[in-house]
């Protein structure tokens, strides 16, 4: 009896385990994907790593598991040396480091309850002795490396429903946690300009709400059932498309509203839904009305309306002047760590600890000149300190300063200013990181209070970047790539026009995902960005053209650096023949016969022909599908990373087969503040000796009219006393 | 309507605003583009280059002559410019409050000089050269009355100068000279001193009966110097007037020249001439630099009051200048709120719209204070006076004056601050390398691409301006000298400026005997040691403090050069001995030598002569004779026939005073045995003959005078000379001090000390100045 009764629990236990996993789906990253190190050593006496991941809103997680890869040093003593686990600081394994084998692996099941929906944090931590008693406490024997490239994180998590409230819905949905990307499907008519333009806005507006996480927008005329949907449109568009799926609603205004995905009727003719998915309608009864929907369905971050949807009468947006985009500094200002979003930090303890934030330089600052970047410290270190501890700053990975900490009774400094030549900033993203290296001053063997060693960096403490000139040279696709460069110069896209040579689906999925790109590296929506199909329409703006390589303009495409054929034909193509110092690579050039690969997209940078100093930037493939996948391939970090100079084509085929060629081939420009280029400063900055030259000219010119001048005055003095008077009997001349 | 759109649209106007617009344009070019887009490299090539330029230029002759000039003189503003731009923007950083004070101390000062700068190169842009202006129609000659006002000079001054006034070649009857007693008041003659009053007014009145000259001595001595003229002008009645100090000895030709610039101009206020001196500035004597250049003050007539004259602001200096009575009486006489009285009485002037003349030609030979505290006292007079002007009656507030003129007189005031920046840079650098006051923020590069360019490009700009008239570092020299004292009395006087009343420079003072001035010398001694003490403070700094060695370097550099004027200065505190009584002046010319003992005669050249006397140099020995050896004897009487440079010959007698061989030349000295006449003779042919000082001028203004490595060297040479001299000096002061308290004397701490003052004795101490 006991023999069948036991096989029959089993499979009942299977069964329920079974059943209670049915619907659930799997989520397993290498921890490499999840915090920029492969490998990673943990050195000295006590060390530990942290890794923040993310657990999206829509899951709930049901079982965490973690697969641990470690190589620790053979000089360790096994008895006392550990390597624990904690989940949001609450330990979840630990084990031995083991001298004898020095290859582990470590298995932790990691409790659900234990996570949150949110950022979690995993820490590695070491405890490593080499010997009982007296040891050094950073002897080089003592180091565990974390495998992370060989270690993985699986979460079993099962989806929640959509809520059932606006501003809820749009965090739920649209999450900047979501794993491993965001996926949004836009439903609208793309017939109607209007329509495609504020889907646009809808578009860019849901990208800043995935932040840094990538999306991927697609477009249709219907529902894409799997998937999040946003449905854009006018009252006439929307209701009857609504009505089809049974999810029908009258448009009574500018309207935004949330609703469970309709997948349409069943067999009975009842509307289905698809509860873990979500519709964002965001529809008016005009084009004005539809704009404002937009604009509000971008903007709603307050808890507010308490419903699945809401009338908007207004939006009112704030005036966002050049250079204030996301992350941004603001020059000739004092900024204090404060304001820069930095708590104040301490480092306790012993050996080196560092501290990393990154600032945001305009990308056409000019940083050349002899200017110092001044960082203003507040800081207090506790005593018991070597006399060789430090704080040091890098910049950019390059050592910037160094603080000595040479007061073995501690010292509280205020102020203490450092110039960090301007130089080692770049354009755009700057890291800087301070590393604080506390080395005891007692000797080995002596009892170390080590949380007695301590520097704490205080949130007062300032920078100030001087005000520089904004003067650069395009086209420079690495700057789109890090900062949607020269689009993100204004944030609110008020000097973006896009040009759609053709406005099929497949372009104006193209267009929301680089609307969408746009939008996440300056943090606001494009609101004011412009839309033009077959010709650009606001020609003193960034012209961002998508399309077909052989759909651009004519006038477009002659100026662009390498003409290249979707169709058999005869093409000139620049190859990379030598890089020379100095002058920049050289190329030679073929002209053959033939096309561009289908797989393969362009992007090339170059001047407008309408504005001096305004760019064009070309997204072009062989066909609309193509234009679409390249869009969808630039959001991937691997080819950003590779984008660069003037022209690169990017294969968009799967993600392990994509490629980047990037060349800085054609005719530069430059472009000055605001996307105008004074002709007068560009010949100046580029042509010193004109400088010279015409500071010459103007000392001559000035000269002769002060010389004319002051001749006048000498020859009225002169007459004076050469005038006779009749005062005194003289004779007038 | 049509009025203000053609004082709108006139041509000075728009050459003006045309002028100005063009310069903004370039000014910011340069600003904006040197600043913002230029990396080190290019700022370096920018300041050195057009620092180069300038030198080129400098050193040019064409470029001291318009148009060229212009060119020069914008290129010295674009660099300063350039300098005051990143000095200000680049440079003002806040570190702590002690560093802050310091800082804003530093640029303050650094400020007042770039300001001095400036108005130094708008006012030296054109300086005007005239030709005299003889009087036109004779037969309606202007009448004038020459006004001499005197105080306490003796009696041989004031008799000097009236004689050479009675000689000054004008119609007899259209020429009145009076003599302005402020010594012999009715009020003096009644209260302490009176008997010395009595003596004083008998001996002037006697003189003036002498010369055929007026007499004027009024009730009460109210207003000083401008209260004694006032009073004379309500007594007299000429249509000039012609005031002369009563040691400004007058030319023949002082008239002739000049008053036709009134008889041509109706609007004339006054023609000022230059004071040429007879004797060496004090600071000048005993640096010992006045035989082979030029005077302090020939800086100022030489150069700055033509500049002056082209902006018609050229101001009355007190004496050697001829006035309007009319305008003078339109304006209520000279003014008497401002002790320097001549400055603002010229300033209401040129309110009135009354125009200026200088003529630089010299026609008063004069005398300066030769006592170190005469000098003092002198230029504490005009400083607090011009600020009294300056906080008063400011030139920039005044109606009537054009711009033009407002910042010729703006200039003029803002000078006397000069102690403040003065005393601000000697104790900047200490302060750094001492206390550790960060006042000064920038790199060694930034003070190779910035500052270096703009501190040479100011003494190339003074070089260029006064090449002729002053060595490299005199003015440092002068302006060190008296910053001590300049400053308590600049700041007295803008604290409270009615308070400042007219001192009279001592005119009789002499200097006895070589003796210290030690309360001048003590605080370069003290600034000296200062910056000395400080250099240990750098190294210990470059040392241990390897982050700050660019703002150590710099301020090594500047203690070095602070001390480096300072001990050249200290020589000017070194008082050489000198008697009064014999002006003597280097001349030229031929004279014919007549031994009537023995009846020989003899051609001889003028080498030099004073009022009693002259020196000649003899071509051969003279031989032959009845009852002489060959040679000339010591006192052997002689007769000498000289003439000017006008041909009138005059004969003098006298005996032989001294004789020597020097260089194959019979060198000997004839002493006068006046008369009335002769002395009279002696009086017109020495002052009376303008040619001479013209020459004279031209002699010792034609040196070259920009020559770094040899003018470093001269003044360090003799600045090392003077503080040894000093430190002597102020050891045996102190050890005939301390000995007299100790009932010892000197000659017994002399004989005492003996082996040590072999070392280098007072007699040497001496020697080198």
């Amino acid at each position: 009896m006991k023999n069948r009764i036991m096989p029959l629990l089993a499979a009942l236990l299977f069964a329920a385990a079974s059943f209670a996993s049915a619907g659930n789906k799997t989520y397993r990253s290498s921890l490499d994907k999840l915090n920029p190190h492969g490998t990673l050593d943990l050195k000295c006496v006590s060390s530990s790593y942290k890794i923040s991941f993310p657990v999206p809103e829509r899951w709930t997680v049901r079982k965490a598991g973690l697969l641990l890869r470690y190589t620790n040093s053979s000089n360790l003593r096994g008895e006392v040396s550990q390597l624990s686990v904690r989940i949001n600081d609450v330990p979840v394994g630990q084990v031995k480091l083991d001298p004898r084998k020095t290859e582990g692996e470590m298995s932790v099941n990691i409790p659900a309850a234990r996570l949150e929906n949110g950022y979690n944090t995993l820490t590695f931590s070491v405890v490593q002795h080499y010997q009982d008693n007296c040891e050094q406490w950073d002897a080089p024997d003592l180091w565990t490396n974390l495998q992370f490239d060989r270690s993985f994180l699986e979460l079993e998590y099962a989806e929640r429903r959509v809520p059932a409230k606006l501003p809820e819905a749009l965090g739920f949905m649209f999450d900047p946690k979501a794993l491993p990307a965001g996926e949004v499907n836009v439903v609208l008519d793309k017939g109607s300009r209007e329509s495609v333009l504020q889907a646009g806005v809808a578009a860019s507006g849901i990208a800043r709400r995935f932040d840094y996480k990538k999306v991927g927008f697609t477009a249709s005329a219907g529902i894409v059932p799997g998937r999040d949907n946003i449905l854009v449109g006018e009252k006439k568009f929307v209701e009857p498309l609504l009505s089809g799926l049974g999810a029908g609603f009258e448009v009574a205004g500018p309207m935004v509203k949330v609703v469970p995905l309709p997948l349409g009727r069943d067999k009975e003719g009842l509307p289905r839904f698809d509860r873990r998915r979500g519709l964002l309608v965001i529809a008016g009864r005009s084009p004005e009305e539809l704009k404002t929907a937009a604009r509000a369905a971008a903007e709603i971050s307050f808890p507010f309306p308490g419903a699945g949807e809401t009338i908007v009468k207004e939006v009112s947006l704030p005036d966002l002047p050049y250079y204030s985009g996301r992350g941004h500094i603001e020059t000739g200002r004092k900024l204090t760590f404060r304001k820069l979003g930095l708590p104040p930090f301490t480092f306790r303890g012993i050996g080196n600890m560092t501290e990393d934030f990154s600032v945001r330089v305009p990308n056409d600052y000019l940083m050349r000149a002899g200017k110092y970047i001044s960082l203003s410290l507040n800081f207090i270190y506790g005593p018991g300190l070597k006399e060789d501890s430090s704080l040091t700053v890098i910049v950019n990975d390059t050592i910037a300063q160094v603080i000595n900490m040479a007061n073995p009774a501690g010292e509280r400094m205020e102020k203490y200013k450092l110039d960090i030549p301007a130089y080692l900033f770049t354009s755009g993203e700057n890291k800087i990181r301070f590393i604080a290296s506390l080395t005891p001053k007692s000797q080995a063997c002596e009892l170390l209070m080590v949380d007695s060693y301590f520097l704490t960096v205080y949130n007062n403490s300032t920078f100030t970047f001087p005000k520089m000139p904004h003067l650069l040279e395009l086209p420079r696709l690495e700057l789109f790539a890090d900062n949607a460069f020269p689009f993100g110069r204004l944030p609110g896209g008020g000097d973006v026009e896009i040009l759609l040579p053709e406005s099929g689906y497949d372009e104006i999925a193209a267009m929301f995902n680089l609307a969408g790109f746009i939008s996440r590296k300056s943090g606001y929506p494009l609101y004011d960005m412009s839309l033009s199909v077959g010709a650009p329409e606001k020609r003193d703006r960034e012209l961002l053209v998508i399309g077909r390589l052989d759909k651009l303009p004519e006038e477009l495409a002659d100026g662009m650096p390498v003409a290249l054929r979707n169709a058999p034909g005869e093409s000139e193509v620049p190859n990379l023949s030598a890089k020379k110092w100095g002058t920049g690579p050289l190329f030679s050039l073929t002209r053959q016969i033939g096309a561009l690969d289908t797989e393969y997209g362009m992007l090339m940078g170059m001047e407008s022909p309408y504005v001096a100093g305004r760019s064009v930037l070309f997204f072009g493939a062989h066909s609309s599908a193509g234009v679409a996948d390249l869009s969808r391939a630039v959001l991937d970090h691997d080819i950003l990373g590779a984008l660069n100079g003037t022209v690169a084509a990017v294969s968009f085929g799967s993600e392990a087969s994509r490629r980047v060629a990037s060349l800085d081939y054609g005719r530069k420009y430059w472009t000055g503040k605001d996307g105008r280029l004074s002709r007068f400063v560009y010949f100046m900055y580029v042509h010193p000796f004109m400088y010279y030259g015409s500071l010459i000219f103007l000392i001559l010119v000035l000269s002769l009219l002060l010389y004319f001048y002051l001749s006048g005055i000498r020859a009225r003095r002169l007459e004076l006393a050469r005038r006779r008077s009749p005062v005194h009997g003289g004779k007038e001349k | 309507m049509r009025n203000i759109l053609s004082r709108i649209f006139n041509r000075r106007i728009m050459l003006f605003a045309l002028h100005y617009v063009a310069a903004c344009y370039a000014f910011s070019l340069v600003l904006y583009l040197l600043e913002r887009y230029f990396n080190l490299f290019h700022k370096d090539m920018i300041g050195w280059v057009m620092l180069g330029l300038l030198i080129v230029l400098a050193r040019v002759r064409e470029y001291k002559l318009p148009p060229a000039r212009m060119t020069f003189l914008i290129l010295a503003s674009l660099i300063a410019l350039r300098y005051t731009f990143w000095r200000t923007f680049s440079t003002l950083v806040y570190t702590d409050l002690p560093s802050m004070i310091g800082t804003i101390v530093l640029y303050a000062a650094e400020m007042y000089l770039v300001g001095t700068h400036f108005l130094g190169i708008f006012v030296g842009l054109w300086p005007l050269e005239r030709d005299a202006a003889p009087p036109e129609d004779t037969g309606h000659l202007p009448t004038v009355d020459v006004f001499i006002p005197t105080y306490n000079e003796p009696l041989e001054m004031v008799k000097l100068t009236a004689t050479a006034a009675a000689q000054i070649d004008y119609p007899a009857d259209k020429l009145k000279i009076y003599i302005l007693d402020d010594g012999a008041t009715a009020a003096k003659r009644q209260g302490p001193g009176a008997g010395e009053a009595e003596r004083r007014r008998a001996g002037m009145s006697a003189l003036a009966a002498d010369l055929g000259i007026s007499y004027i001595a009024r009730e009460k001595n109210e207003h000083a110097k401008a209260g004694n003229v006032n009073y004379a002008l309500g007594l007299t009645g000429g249509d000039l007037v012609l005031l002369l100090d009563s040691d400004h000895v007058p030319t023949r030709d002082i008239l002739s020249n000049t008053v036709g610039f009134f008889q041509r101009d109706p609007r004339l206020g006054l023609v000022q001439t230059p004071h040429f001196m007879g004797n060496p500035s004090i600071i000048e004597k005993n640096i010992g630099s006045f035989s082979n250049s030029p005077r302090e003050n020939d800086m100022f007539f030489n150069m700055i009051h033509r500049s002056l004259d082209l902006w018609n602001a050229s101001y009355f200096c007190g004496s050697a200048a001829i006035l309007r009575r009319s305008a003078l009486e339109e304006i209520g006489g000279f003014a008497t709120t401002s002790i320097t009285e001549d400055v603002q009485t010229s300033m209401l002037l040129h309110q009135r719209g009354y125009n200026s003349v200088y003529f630089r030609k010299p026609m008063v030979c004069g005398l300066q204070p030769n006592t170190f505290t005469a000098y003092v006292i002198q230029r504490m007079r005009w400083a607090q006076g011009m600020v009294q002007i300056f906080m008063l009656n400011n030139p920039l507030t005044r109606k009537g004056l054009d711009l033009f003129q407002k910042l010729c007189y703006l200039n003029a005031c803002y000078f006397w601050f000069f102690s403040f920046s003065r005393l601000v840079m000697y104790f900047g650098p200490i302060l750094f390398l001492t206390f550790g006051l960060k006042i000064y923020h920038a790199s060694s590069a930034q003070v190779l691409s910035y500052t270096l360019p703009h501190v040479i490009a100011i003494f190339v700009v003074m070089y260029f301006f006064y090449g002729n008239t002053r060595r490299l570092f005199f003015s440092e020299v002068y302006e060190s000298a008296q910053m001590m004292f300049m400053a308590p009395a600049v700041l007295s006087t803008l604290l409270n400026p009615r308070r400042p009343v007219f001192k009279i420079t001592p005119k009789e003072m002499g200097v006895e005997k070589d003796e210290l001035n030690l309360t001048g010398a003590m605080p370069f001694f003290v600034v000296v040691l200062a910056n000395a003490a400080a250099l240990p403070f750098a190294v210990y700094k470059w040392i241990y403090f390897p982050a700050y060695r660019d703002v150590i370097l710099i301020g090594n550099f500047w203690c070095l050069y602070n001390m480096f004027i300072a001990i050249m200065t200290l020589g000017a505190f070194f008082e050489r001995r000198e008697s009064r009584r014999n002006t003597r002046f280097s001349i030229h010319g031929k004279a014919a030598l007549r031994l009537p003992g023995s009846g020989v005669s003899a051609e001889a050249a003028l080498v030099d002569g004073s009022l009693h006397g002259l020196g000649l140099s003899l071509e051969t020995e003279l031989s032959g004779g009845a009852g002489r050896a060959e040679g000339v004897l010591v006192g052997e009487r002689a007769e000498v026939t000289v003439s000017d440079s006008a041909g009138k010959k005059y004969v003098f007698s006298g005996s032989i005073v001294n004789t020597v061989l020097r260089r194959g030349r019979r060198l000997c000295g004839v002493e006068f045995d006046h008369t009335e006449r002769s002395y009279a003779d002696a009086v017109s042919f020495l002052y009376g003959d303008s040619s001479r000082w013209t020459e004279m001028l031209r002699t010792r203004s034609t040196g070259e005078m920009f020559n770094v490595s040899s003018d470093v060297y001269y003044f360090l040479k003799r600045g090392l000379h003077g503080m040894l001299v000093c430190l002597v000096a102020a050891l045996r002061w102190g050890l005939e001090r301390s000995g007299s308290l100790l009932g010892i004397s000197a000659a017994g701490i002399r004989r005492r000390l003996a082996p040590g003052w072999k070392i280098y004795r007072w007699k040497n101490a001496r020697e080198v100045i």
